[in-house]
């Protein structure tokens, strides 16, 4: 079962707003799961990447800053992968 | 403090189940009130649909209550959408200015089992200088210490297989 409310806003909202939560919330998860295995902390990856630890920290937070221009600095600096683009074939 | 009824919100998910409180009598649960108090106010739509979503898609189907998503301690509860500072480190990464707050409480910091609560609007620094939050946070402590004591003395029991919260006493209905 599903709360009538939850129901209804889920019906109303936008799709691109879920896909958008979800998909955040993939990369900051993914993110986060690179940091703990490498043991990084905010400070240690400002140093490696010659920043300042208040700009890594305007890179990551709030909800629109976090460009595909950071993901890619940070991939390059994490060395792993943190958003994929494999797609399955379109359907037409 | 008066009695209130535990009850699922939404089990629909794949990875986690939410439960949601309701007052004896009354025939609106918390959570209920909360997304439909927000919900009608036209500037906080997106931000109560983003939060829907955050609950019910990125922890309810996709992540379950991991810690990094739960991360927003506040005493016994946790406010969600989560803050987001990694356990190594200090990164701030998610909804960090997010007008909302919507209080939860992890079962046994299970993964797989939420209870959530009331909320409000985040006005200030602290929940106490945000008026219209701070007496939705207490009172989502007296829940959390509530639901805390019920599980401690065995007056409700975890369904690991199930993914549910049983009453000891075989009722239909959790009351506590």
């Amino acid at each position: 079962m599903r709360s009538k409310v939850a129901r209804r806003i889920q019906d109303e909202t936008p799709e691109e707003v879920r896909i958008f939560v979800r998909q955040y919330t993939d990369i900051v998860v993914r993110i986060n799961n690179i940091l703990q295995a490498k043991g990084y902390t905010q400070k240690d990856l400002a140093e490696r990447m010659n920043k300042k630890p208040s700009e890594i920290n305007k890179w990551l937070k709030g909800n629109h800053n976090l460009t595909l221009k950071t993901i890619a600095k940070l991939e390059a600096e994490l060395g792993e992968p943190i958003i994929e683009t494999s797609f399955p074939p379109i359907a037409v | 403090m008066n009695s209130f009824v535990l009850e699922i919100w939404d089990d629909e998910g794949s990875r986690c189940t939410f439960y949601t409180v309701r007052w004896d009598g009354m025939e609106e649960n918390e959570t209920d009130k909360f997304f439909n108090k927000y919900d009608a106010i036209p500037g906080y739509k997106r931000s109560v649909q983003e939060l829907l979503s955050f609950v019910l898609d990125s922890i309810g189907e996709d992540h379950g209550a991991i810690d990094v998503l739960f991360n927003r301690y506040e005493n016994e509860v946790v406010g969600l959408p989560n803050k987001g500072k990694a356990r190594v480190g200090e990164i701030v990464f998610l909804y960090s200015n997010f007008p909302l707050r919507l209080y939860a409480l992890r079962i046994n910091n299970r993964k797989d089992l939420v209870v959530l609560f009331n909320g409000g609007l985040k006005t200030a620094q602290t929940n106490q200088e945000s008026k219209d939050l701070n007496l939705k946070w207490i009172e989502a402590c007296q829940f959390a210490k509530r639901i805390d004591e019920a599980l401690r003395d065995k007056e409700i029991l975890i369904d690991t297989k199930n993914r549910k919260i049983l009453s000891a006493y075989n009722d239909d209905e959790i009351l506590l």
